[in-house]
This record gives C-alpha cells, sequence and structure tokens, in this order.
C-alpha cells in the first residue's frame, strides 16, 4: 500500500502535479475507495473505452475500465504493457474502474528501456527474470539477444541491469529484450 | 483410457487434414492478436496440403481454403459423410455477459470452422452478450439460441439462429433477449431444449466463462444482519466483505448472478448428459467432481486457469465427426489433446474425469486425511509447500501432494485412486499436476472463504479432509516474518514473498505489518526447513526497516541502520542469511529487492 506518511514535499513542480492529480480526479462524479494501488497490464483500446487487462492472456482476467483524466494520455500506449497506480472500484467480479494517477512503468516495442533482475539460462537461451511489483509469482522473463548475450550470460545466476530494446510475442506471452548495454 | 481405433485410410485422411488445420489454427490464433501481425502462408503450401488430402483418399471431402485465398482465410472442416457410432449433441453454455465477451465470439467462430451437417452431431450454443468489452459483429446484447453451422468468416457468427417458447422464450430475431446465466433455471432450460429438440446417442454440456473452483452459494440463516450484496441477484447472499471468486458463469448483466456448485449440480441431475466440461479455469478439483459424480459420467476441467483463447473448438469437434469410436471417453480425450497441442502457450492442464470412480476416491482421500491428522505437523507442511500449487495457491494437486508424503498411510492407494479416476491428464509446463486438484489453504486465517468449506459444499461431509484441516491448523507451530521501523530516518514500504526452498511461491504480504508500510507473514513453517524471504520497493520510494522471523513475532531495531545503498542480496542466489529470531536492519533503495534466507530451527 502506498505510504501515507511520506515525505515533506517541497517545490513548485511536485505541487503543480499534485493540484492536476487532485484536479483531474475531482472531474469525476466520485472516487470509490481511498486507496491507492498499483496495477499491471496490457492497454487494450475498444471503442471509445481504454481498458487496462490484468492477467491479460488468461480467462481469469481482470479488465479495468481506465477513469480519471490520466486516461487520454494512457490511449496513446494501446497495446503496451504498463503499470499504473490509481484508486479502483468494483464494476463486478472480473470488472473494476481504475481511476488512474500515474503511470508507473511502460513496455512498449520496439523502445529502449531499463530493466534489471536475476540472469538465467534454461535450454541454452538466456533470460533476464525480473520481479516485478504488482508481484508476479513466477517473474517476469524477458529473452536476451543482441551482441551483449555472452556477456550477459556470464552473469548467470547474479542480479543485472541492461538497457534494450523490447519486442514482444504472442500477444506479450513472450518478452525478448535486445540488450544495448550492461550498467554495472 | 483405450486408444482410438481408427480405420487406415480415415487416419491418412486425418493425419494430412491435421497438418492443413494445423496452419490455419495459427492463423486464426495469431489473427485474434491485435499486437500481432497476422501469419501468413503462402498459396501453394495450402494448395499442396489440399490436394495432396483429396489425392490421398478418394471419396473424402477434403478441408477446403474457401475464397481460394489461402492467406488469413481458414479452411472449414468437412467430415467424410460416415457418422461415428454414436450420434452427439453437444450443448455449449457460452457465457459472454462480461468481460470475456471477446473470447465468446471468437470460440463460437472456431466451432463454426467445422461442417457438422450429416456427421450424426449438433452443436446447439446458447450465447450472452453485454454492452461493453466489444462492439464486433454487430455489437448486439442479449442471448441467443444457435445450432452452429459452417461458415469460415472469423468476425461474424453466421450459424442458424433458433428460436424456443417453450423452455428458454427466446425469439430468432429478437436483440436484447436477456436470459441471466447465472441462474440454474436456464441452465436446466438449456439442457431440456437440446434434449427435447436434438435428440442423440450421447449429451455433453460445456460451461463456458470464468472458473474458480469449489464454493457453493451460502445461505444466510436469519439474525437481524441487512446487508444487501451489491453485484449478486437477489437469489445469493454472501458474508459481508468476503470475495465471491468461487464459483463458474458470472453474468454482469444479471447482476453478476453466477453459478455455485450446488446450482450446476441441481442443474444437470438427472439430465442423462454423459460429459460435462469446464471451458473455464480451476475447476478440476476434487471438490467439484465430487458434486457432480452420479449426474455425468466424464467430466473435463482444468487444475489451472485456461488462455482466454479457452479449447480448441475446431479440433476436437472435428475429431468427433471423423472418429467411428466416439466414445464419451474418447470425446473427452480429443478434447484434452486438441487444447493441448494446440494451444500457443505453456501452463496448462486439462483432465479427463472418469466419474465412477469418484466415490472411490473419496474413500482414499479420507483414509489419507485420517492418518495426516496424526502425522507429525512439520513433515505434513514440508510436504504441502513443496506440492505444486495453482493459480489460486490454495489449491494443490493432490497426486502431487500424497507423493511428497510417502510414508503417511494410504499415500500409495491414493495415488492409485487418483491414477483411476483420472484415466487421461496432459499438461504443459506444470510437470507435477495430475489432473485434480484438492482445497488446501496455506492457513484457516488466509483465505477468507475458508469459513464455508465445510458446510458449502458436499465434499467435506462425505470425507475427512475438512478435519485434516482444523487439525492442522490447530496443531501446526505459527511463525511470523515481520518487518517493522528501524533506526533511519525514513522508513520503508515492505512488501514481503515467502518462497521454499526450491523457490516454490508460498505467499505474499504487503501491509498487515500496520502503519501501511510493514508487512507479516504468519504461517505453520517446519521445524528445519530453509526459507527465502524477498522484500521488494514497491513505490520508488526509499527507506529503512528492521526484518525479524520468530514464533512470537514483533521485535525492535538495533538502531544500526544499513547503509543507504544498494546491498547485495538482489537475487534468491545472493540471499543475506538472517538467524532466527534475531533483528536486522536494511535498506531499500529504489527499485530494489532484498533476498533473506531463515532456516526454523
Amino acid at each position: 500500500m502506498k505510504r501515507s506518511n511520506g515525505k515533506l514535499i517541497t517545490g513548485i513542480a511536485p505541487m503543480l502535479f499534485f493540484f492536476s492529480l487532485v484536479f483531474s480526479q475531482l472531474s469525476c462524479s466520485a472516487i470509490p475507495g481511498n486507496n491507492t494501488t498499483q496495477v499491471f497490464g496490457l492497454i487494450e483500446a475498444e471503442a471509445d473505452n481504454l481498458y487496462l487487462i490484468e492477467n491479460w492472456l488468461s480467462r481469469s482476467r481482470v479488465t479495468y475500465l481506465i477513469k480519471g483524466g490520466l486516461a487520454k494520455k494512457v490511449k496513446k500506449y494501446n497495446g503496451s504493457l504498463v503499470i499504473i497506480s490509481g484508486t479502483v472500484s468494483d464494476k463486478s467480479t472480473w470488472s473494476k474502474e481504475l481511476y488512474a494517477a500515474k503511470i508507473i512503468r511502460l513496455w512498449e516495442i520496439n523502445k529502449q528501456t531499463n530493466i534489471s533482475g536475476a540472469v538465467e539460462i534454461k535450454d541454452s537461451r538466456v533470460f533476464i527474470k525480473e520481479m516485478l511489483f504488482p508481484f508476479l509469482r513466477k517473474g517476469l522473463y524477458y529473452r536476451v539477444t543482441g551482441e551483449l548475450i555472452d556477456a550477459v550470460s556470464r552473469n548467470n545466476g547474479k542480479a543485472i541491469e541492461v538497457k534494450g530494446i523490447i519486442t514482444q510475442q504472442d500477444n506479450w506471452s513472450r518478452i525478448v529484450i535486445e540488450v544495448k548495454k550492461i550498467i554495472e | 483410457m483405450a486408444e482410438q481405433a481408427v480405420e487406415p485410410a480415415r487416419l491418412i485422411f486425418m493425419i494430412m487434414c491435421s497438418i492443413d488445420i494445423s496452419i490455419n489454427y495459427y492463423i486464426i490464433k495469431y489473427s485474434k492478436s491485435k499486437m500481432v501481425k497476422p501469419f501468413r502462408i503462402s498459396l501453394s503450401t495450402l494448395v499442396f496440403f489440399s490436394l495432396a488430402a483429396i489425392l490421398t483418399i478418394s471419396g473424402c471431402s477434403s478441408p477446403t481454403a474457401s475464397n481460394g485465398g489461402g492467406d488469413n482465410t481458414p479452411v472449414i472442416l468437412k467430415g467424410n459423410g460416415m457418422p461415428g457410432n454414436s450420434t452427439w449433441t453437444i450443448m455449449v453454455y457460452l457465457d459472454g455477459d462480461n468481460n470475456l465477451e471477446s473470447s465468446a465470439l471468437d470460440d463460437m467462430n472456431e466451432m463454426e470452422l467445422v461442417k457438422l451437417d450429416n456427421e450424426g452431431v449438433n452443436v446447439i450454443v446458447l450465447i450472452d452478450r453485454c454492452d461493453d468489452y466489444t462492439t464486433a459483429d454487430g455489437d448486439w446484447t442479449g442471448t441467443r439460441l444457435y445450432e452452429i453451422k459452417a461458415d469460415n468468416d472469423l468476425n461474424a457468427i453466421k450459424s442458424t439462429r433458433l428460436a424456443d417458447s417453450t423452455y428458454l422464450n427466446l425469439t430468432d430475431t429478437g436483440d436484447n433477449e436477456e436470459l441471466n446465466m447465472g441462474n440454474p433455471d436456464t441452465v436446466i432450460d438449456f439442457i431440456d431444449y437440446c434434449r427435447d429438440n436434438y435428440s442423440a446417442d450421447h449429451y455433453a454440456l460445456v460451461f463456458w466463462n470464468h472458473g474458480g473452483g469449489w464454493r457453493e452459494k451460502i445461505i444466510k440463516k436469519g439474525g437481524g444482519f441487512s446487508f444487501t450484496p451489491r453485484y449478486l441477484g437477489s437469489s445469493k447472499e454472501k458474508i459481508p466483505g468476503e470475495p465471491i471468486n468461487k464459483a463458474v458463469c458470472w453474468d454482469e448483466t444479471s447482476s453478476n448472478d453466477c453459478l455455485y456448485m450446488s446450482e450446476v449440480e441441481s442443474a444437470v441431475a438427472g439430465k442423462g448428459i454423459d460429459l460435462i466440461g469446464f471451458d473455464a479455469c480451476l475447476m478440476g478439483m476434487v471438490e467439484v467432481a465430487y458434486e457432480l459424480s452420479g449426474h455425468t459420467d466424464y467430466m473435463v476441467a482444468s487444475e489451472e486457469t485456461e488462455p482466454a483463447c479457452g479449447w480448441a473448438y475446431q479440433y476436437f469437434l472435428y475429431n468427433l465427426i471423423m472418429q467411428a469410436d466416439n466414445t464419451p471417453a474418447n470425446f473427452g480425450k480429443a478434447i484434452v489433446d486438441s487444447y493441448i497441442d494446440h494451444t500457443p502457450y505453456n501452463g496448462i492442464t486439462l483432465s479427463v474425469i472418469d466419474m465412477a470412480y469418484v466415490d472411490s476416491l473419496v474413500t482414499a482421500i479420507s483414509t489419507f486425511a485420517t492418518a495426516l491428522s496424526s502425522a507429525d505437523t512439520d513433515e505434513v507442511c514440508s510436504g504441502r509447500y513443496a506440492t505444486q500449487y495453482f493459480f489460486v495457491p490454495h489449491y494443490i494437486d493432490l497426486y502431487h501432494f500424497a507423493g511428497n508424503l510417502p510414508g503417511i498411510t494410504g499415500s500409495g492407494e491414493l495415488r492409485t485412486a487418483i491414477d483411476n479416476t483420472v484415466p487421461y491428464h496432459r499438461q504443459k509446463d506444470f510437470p507435477d499436476s495430475h489432473g485434480l486438484s484438492i482445497y488446501y489453504p496455506i492457513t484457516d486465517s488466509v483465505d477468507s472463504e475458508y469459513g464455508q468449506y465445510s458446510s458449502a459444499i458436499a465434499f467435506p461431509g462425505a470425507s475427512t479432509w475438512d478435519e485434516f484441516l482444523v487439525d492442522y491448523y490447530t496443531d501446526a507451530t505459527y511463525y511470523t516474518i515481520d518487518t517493522f521501523p528501524n533506526a533511519g530516518s525514513y522508513n520503508a514500504d515492505t512488501y514481503l514473498v515467502l518462497f521454499t526452498e526450491n523457490g516454490s511461491y508460498i505467499y505474499e504480504d504487503d501491509d498487515s505489518g500496520g502503519s501501511s508500510l510493514y508487512s507479516r507473514i504468519m504461517l505453520p513453517l517446519a521445524s528445519g526447513d530453509t526459507y527465502y524471504i524477498l522484500n521488494i520497493e514497491i513505490w520508488n520510494d526509499p527507506g529503512y526497516y528492521s526484518i525479524l522471523v520468530n514464533d512470537v513475532g514483533g521485535g525492535s531495531s538495533d538502531g544500526n541502520p544499513a547503509e543507504n545503498s544498494y546491498e547485495p542480496n538482489n537475487t534468491m542466489n545472493a540471499a543475506t542469511l538472517l538467524p532466527y529470531n534475531t533483528v536486522q536492519d536494511h535498506y531499500l533503495a529504489d527499485n530494489d529487492q532484498d533476498w533473506f534466507e531463515v532456516t526454523i530451527p
């Protein structure tokens, strides 16, 4: 759960952000609940609605209708994976509404990104296993490609941070990262 | 289960056609994904396989590439005009009135890829849609009744729409006729309609939707409490504050009503259904099988969740029309094979359950459970955490659990009973699944539905499994893993995850330690066993914390905060040794994770 006794916020920019957040949420008629949480899933646009699909590959998927001022900004990330923080209200067992406050993290195809995790080698393939929050029991696996694959593999079993270009296969069931740089 | 007897000529034809359908299956699956460029194959490849099939078996019809397109256009699968030994009516209870609406349309379009005319197989679908989620196929809403007819347009349902004024009160033209798919009366009406209008030697009923497992409807027992559930129909009542996620077939338009297991049981009782399938998650449970035993001969269900795409309908329907020995057992096997062979994802399971053996299985479970009650709780605890679990971690594979406790009386007999009850099971990336899961919550306090277990379904009353669970939680020694403030100037927001020594997940916690910052995991742990603890930074909000593992909880910082930097314990292999009952102070940096290793004395 997000802390409630945070550091003293100083400076104009954070205050502006804070007020913009408040006003964007006040534009909704009601914000049920007061607990901020994070949701990890796939952004999917359907007609005029924008959804965040948690467990998007699964029959046990949970669909969040993205609401609030951030929804318009999120729309351009249709087809990307994201972690979004916000408040959630139940619409039904499997469908909820997410009053989005902030994009915590974004996975876009063919975009450069940093990932950090443990190197694993399975069936002669090199992976980086990232432990995310919201927590995924088996972690998020990236198959490593590119000229630095040998350098990455030498870190087998160790934590590593890399910069690279990510692509996906089969509706993000497999994520590939072409490592461009190993960050010490 | 006996292998299918297939004539040689028919076999050759099936192999050739299978190659062709395989190609088309992947076209279909990949085309469904909005994020993936449709997979394409050359026209010549399709023509080659189609011609090969035609030339191989003269007189047999073959799958044909309609429209001559040969790229994204799927082939309609045709039989050979020789119906199998038995006629079948397949009833598909296709509940798309929720966030799976799009997948419901996809699966019905898959069914339409098989030409069923004159093959002795009827597929009747009751499909329900809702307002949101997809505008596909004209964005119609409401409930419709169809007889599946062949069509290779994957974007539109073109089967024959049916009217029924006797049971379901549906016209064949209405746009908003809404039935409550969470009402067992709808199931009964659907079955009665199909049996009256599509008489066959065998009947199968498929429940299509979300699935959660064992739970039954909770009936409020009097009293002055006036809680009105927000999302349940008036016929359902729930315990306030507790999640409802163990059932099947949710109907969002009908107040999110759903079918609990007793409702499924009452709906199918006496209907003469040969096979009941759950194209839904997590229904491959002992508790579900026991609820339906006596009402059907076979059950097909998955221990694990299913992908959104679900079963491979065109494959097993095609198998059904091509197979001479189309018994319920062989039909179930075809459903399993098609699902495992043609689902492009790992982490799936599916089983055929022979309901004739379920009573014997329950007897074997009771013998084993009684022995467990008097066994050493440390041994049972170790066995429990080492057992294959599923998406709901309170569901474990029963065969694997028994195998982890070979010294307990009845372990071997139980595994034999499971082998008899599960004649066919396959999996991908679940090597320790064997076809049936059972409810074994991690503790009685962490699954809010545990309190209903013994009263909600028939299985606990018929076995001693629930008595064993009570004994286990009474006898086991509980340990706490706590985080709390340390001497640092700024406190971390901790998130704890507990793993076995082999890295198998046990449990996680965010804020049970208080202050919306600290975590507490309180569980039975086994003396002598080693566990791994992960503390993960979740809000890009670094800070200090202390951690302690003992059997009483609490503790306080020793006043020596760690360095304000990353520690080297960022992987399980590099876990910090955490002595039992000894406070350690640490720092959780931005995007940091701290791993600990602790051995219970």
